[in-house]
C-alpha cells in the first residue's frame, strides 16, 4: 500500500458524514412490522372491531348478571315467604329430623281436619285480605306466615316448628286407638282446647297466610305455643319416670324444634331439642302431660352438637373491566360448597350439613405492578350469596336470606393471552350476615381465605 | 414529542403509540446504517423489519443510560442483524473473507480522496459507492470505519483473524477510493465547486 493510504483524513469525513446518514424507509414497511409483532396500527381500522366486541360481550355480561340478580331479589321479595329462612322438610329424616307425618299421616287426615275445622268453628273476624293462596295442604302452613311477623326469626323457626308438632298433637287425638294407652298420655281436655285453637288458627291460615299470622301472633296462636310448650314439658317430666314405650319412637319426627337455630356455639338449642334423637336411640320423653292452666311455657335443656366444619371450595368466573388507569371494576359469579360434619353429643351419628351458594362479587381493584402476563393488584369487594341447595342430614333446607360480605384482596394475575388468565387472591373476609345453619362462616366472621379462578379482561 | 426514555418505557408497556414513535423516530437512520451493510435497498427493508421485531421483543432487556443509548441500542441489533443476514445468503462467510477476496490481485492504488472532496459528497452517494464494495471488504470497512469495532472485534464477530480483517479493510480502502476518485472525475466534482466559488 501506498503511503497515501495511511491518511484517513477523507475515511475521518466519511464516518463523521455517515454519523447522521437516513436513507427513506419503503412504504408499507411499519405495517409490516406490526403485522408481525401482533400490535394494532392506528390506520389499520379492523384493529379496532375487536375490543368492540369484548366491550359488547361484557356489557351483555354485566346485564345479564344484573338481570339475574334482580330477578333474584324481586322473586325473594314477591315470595309470600317474606323472611322467612328455612323450612321443615316434609320426609322423615330419621336419623335426626323428626317429621314422620308424611308416612304415618295418610293426606286423607288433613283434609278431615280441615273440613271439620271449617264446618264447626266460627270464622274469626278477619279483615278483608285477597285470596293469595287457597287452601294450603296443612302441613304446609308455615310457607308465607312469617313476612310480617314482628318476633324474631329464630322463635319464628321454632313456632312454625311447634306447629308442625302441633298436627300430631292433633292427629293423634284424632286416632287415640291407635296408640299405646299407657304410653300416650294425652289429657282429652287439653286436646280439645289445642284442636280448638288451632282450627281457629288454621282456619285463619286457610283463608289467607299473611295478615292472619299477624293478630294470630299476639293471640291465638301464642295460647296455643303456652298449651304446647306446657303440655311438652309436664309430658318430660312424666316421662322421666316412666319407661319409654315401644311405639313412643313413632312420635319422634313431631319434633324438630331447634334444627335449624343455632348460635356461635355450636349449641341447637330448642325447646324439644333433646327430642332430636338418632333413630336407633331410645326416646326418652315423648309423653304429654295435662297443661297446668296458668303455667308458662318451659324451655328443654339444649342439645349440642359438634361441628367439624370442611373446607369451603369456591369456583368462580369475574368480569374485569378497566375503568381509569390501573384501577378496575369488576363483576362475577360464583359458586361455593360448603360441608360440616355434625355430631349430636347426646350419643347420635355423625351427619353431614352441605351448604351450597351461588354469589355475585362485584367490587374494585387497583393493579399497583405488572411484568408481562404477570399483574398483582389489592382491591375491595363486596359479595352476595344465595343459597341455591342445603341439606342438614337428610333433611333439605331451604334458606332464602341472602349472604352479604366485605372482602379486601391482594392477590395476583397470570394471563394466558390480552384476555384470558387465572388468578390467585388472598383474602381477608367479613360476612355480615349469618345463616341459619352454622357454618364456619357463623363462627369465624372474619377470616382470611385463598380463592383461584378464572379472569376474563376487556 | 416523546423523549428517548418515554419511548423506552411505553415500548416495555407494550404501549403502541410508543411502539410507532419508535419506528417513526430511528428507521430512516437504521434504515442508511442497514444499506451500508447489505448493500441494496430491498435486502435492507427485510433487515429493517427484523430489526424493529427484535428490539420490540427485546424491548425488556435495554436497560436507559442517558440520551443515545436507545440510539446504540438499536444500531447494535440492526448490525447484528445484517451480518446474520449476510450469513443466511451465504454473502458472508470466513472462508469468502479469508481466501476468495485475498486471492484477487490488489487493487490499483489511486489518489486517495481528500476530506474536502469527501465532503463535497452527498452521503448517499458514499453509501451507494461502500455498497458497491464486495461482501466482504464492505463489512469489515462499515464495522472498522464506520461503527469503531477494532480488528480483534471484527474478528471475532466474524470468525476470522485479525490479520485477514486488517487486509481486507486495507483492500476495501483502495477500492473504496477508486471508485470515489473515479466518481469525481466523472461528475466534476472539484470543477463544480470550483465553478460555484469563483
Amino acid at each position: 500500500m501506498s503511503n497515501n493510504m495511511n491518511n484517513n483524513d477523507w475515511l475521518d469525513a466519511i464516518k463523521q458524514k455517515a454519523q447522521d446518514a437516513t436513507r427513506e424507509v419503503p412504504e408499507g414497511t411499519w405495517e409490516a412490522i406490526a403485522k408481525s409483532v401482533g400490535k394494532q396500527t392506528a390506520p389499520a381500522r379492523q384493529a379496532r372491531i375487536t375490543p368492540r366486541l369484548w366491550r359488547a360481550a361484557a356489557a351483555a355480561a354485566v346485564v345479564a348478571i344484573v338481570a339475574t340478580t334482580g330477578f333474584f331479589l324481586l322473586n325473594n321479595r314477591h315470595d309470600g315467604a317474606g323472611q322467612h329462612i328455612a323450612s321443615v322438610p316434609e320426609e322423615s329424616i330419621p336419623s335426626v329430623n323428626q317429621d314422620t307425618s308424611a308416612p304415618q299421616q295418610p293426606d286423607i287426615v288433613d283434609e278431615t281436619m280441615l273440613a271439620q275445622d271449617n264446618s264447626t268453628q266460627p270464622q274469626q273476624s278477619q279483615p278483608y285480605l285477597p285470596p293469595v293462596y287457597d287452601k294450603a295442604p296443612r302441613h304446609n302452613y308455615k310457607e308465607g306466615n312469617t313476612r310480617q311477623s314482628t318476633v324474631d326469626e329464630t322463635d319464628i323457626i321454632n313456632n312454625e316448628l311447634l306447629a308442625a308438632n302441633f298436627n300430631e298433637i292433633i292427629d293423634l287425638a284424632d286416632y287415640p286407638n291407635e296408640f299405646d294407652p299407657e304410653n300416650y298420655y294425652y289429657d282429652i281436655e287439653t286436646m280439645l282446647a289445642l284442636e280448638e285453637l288451632y282450627s281457629q288458627y288454621d282456619n285463619a291460615m286457610n283463608q289467607d297466610a299473611m295478615e292472619p299470622w299477624k293478630s294470630y301472633t299476639d293471640s291465638t296462636y301464642q295460647q296455643y305455643l303456652v298449651y304446647d310448650a306446657n303440655a311438652r314439658r309436664l309430658a318430660r317430666e312424666k316421662m322421666s319416670l316412666t319407661k319409654p314405650g315401644k311405639k313412643t319412637s313413632m312420635l319422634l319426627a313431631a319434633y324438630g324444634n331447634g334444627l335449624i337455630s343455632s348460635d356461635r356455639n355450636n349449641t341447637v338449642n330448642g325447646s324439644s331439642a333433646q327430642m332430636l334423637l338418632p333413630s336407633a336411640t331410645p326416646p326418652q320423653g315423648m309423653m304429654m302431660a295435662p297443661a297446668a292452666p296458668g303455667m308458662s311455657p318451659s324451655v328443654a335443656p339444649p342439645v349440642n352438637y359438634d361441628y367439624h366444619h370442611h373446607m369451603p371450595l369456591t369456583f368462580g368466573l369475574t368480569f374485569t373491566k378497566r375503568i381509569v388507569g390501573n384501577l378496575y371494576g369488576n363483576v362475577g359469579l360464583n359458586f361455593t360448597s360448603m360441608s360440616s360434619d355434625v355430631t349430636p353429643d347426646n350419643g347420635g351419628d355423625t351427619f353431614k350439613q352441605n351448604i351450597k351458594l351461588i354469589g355475585l362479587p362485584f367490587g374494585v381493584r387497583w393493579n399497583f405492578w405488572r411484568y408481562r402476563g404477570l399483574t398483582t393488584f389489592v382491591g375491595g369487594e363486596g359479595l352476595v350469596e344465595r343459597v341455591v341447595d342445603a341439606s342438614f342430614g337428610k333433611d333439605d333446607v331451604t334458606i332464602k336470606r341472602l349472604q352479604w360480605s366485605v372482602h379486601a384482596t391482594a392477590g395476583a394475575q397470570y394471563n394466558f393471552t390480552k384476555h384470558l388468565g387465572i388468578y390467585i387472591e388472598p383474602k381477608l373476609s367479613h360476612y355480615i350476615t349469618t345463616m341459619p345453619l352454622n357454618t364456619l362462616r357463623n363462627e369465624h366472621p372474619f377470616n382470611f381465605n385463598l380463592q383461584m379462578g378464572l379472569s376474563v379482561d376487556f | 414529542m416523546m423523549s428517548e426514555r418515554d419511548i423506552s418505557r411505553g415500548c416495555k408497556r407494550g404501549n403502541a403509540k410508543a411502539q410507532r414513535a419508535l419506528f417513526d423516530r430511528y428507521s430512516p437512520m437504521l434504515m442508511a446504517k442497514i444499506f451500508s451493510y447489505v448493500g441494496n435497498d430491498d435486502d435492507a427493508k427485510d433487515v429493517l423489519q427484523d430489526t424493529f421485531i427484535k428490539a420490540y421483543t427485546m424491548i425488556d432487556s435495554f436497560a436507559w443510560a442517558g440520551d443515545g443509548s436507545l440510539q446504540a441500542w438499536l444500531t447494535r441489533i440492526a448490525v447484528n442483524t445484517s451480518l446474520n443476514f449476510l450469513r443466511s445468503r451465504k454473502r458472508l462467510s470466513t472462508f469468502n473473507v479469508d481466501t476468495a477476496d485475498l486471492d484477487d490481485p490488489p487493487p490499483d492504488i489511486v489518489e486517495e480522496p481528500t476530506a474536502a472532496e469527501i465532503n463535497r459528497l452527498d452521503i448517499s452517494t458514499i453509501l451507494d459507492l461502500v455498497a458497491e464494495l464486495p461482501d466482504g471488504y464492505r463489512t469489515v470497512f462499515n464495522l472498522y470505519c464506520l461503527d469503531g469495532y477494532s480488528h480483534k472485534e471484527i474478528a471475532e464477530q466474524l470468525g476470522i483473524n485479525e490479520k485477514s480483517s486488517s487486509s481486507q479493510l486495507a483492500r476495501a480502502k483502495v477500492l473504496l477510493a477508486q471508485k470515489i476518485r473515479k466518481y469525481i472525475n466523472e461528475h466534476n466534482i472539484d470543477n463544480y465547486y470550483e465553478q460555484q466559488y469563483e
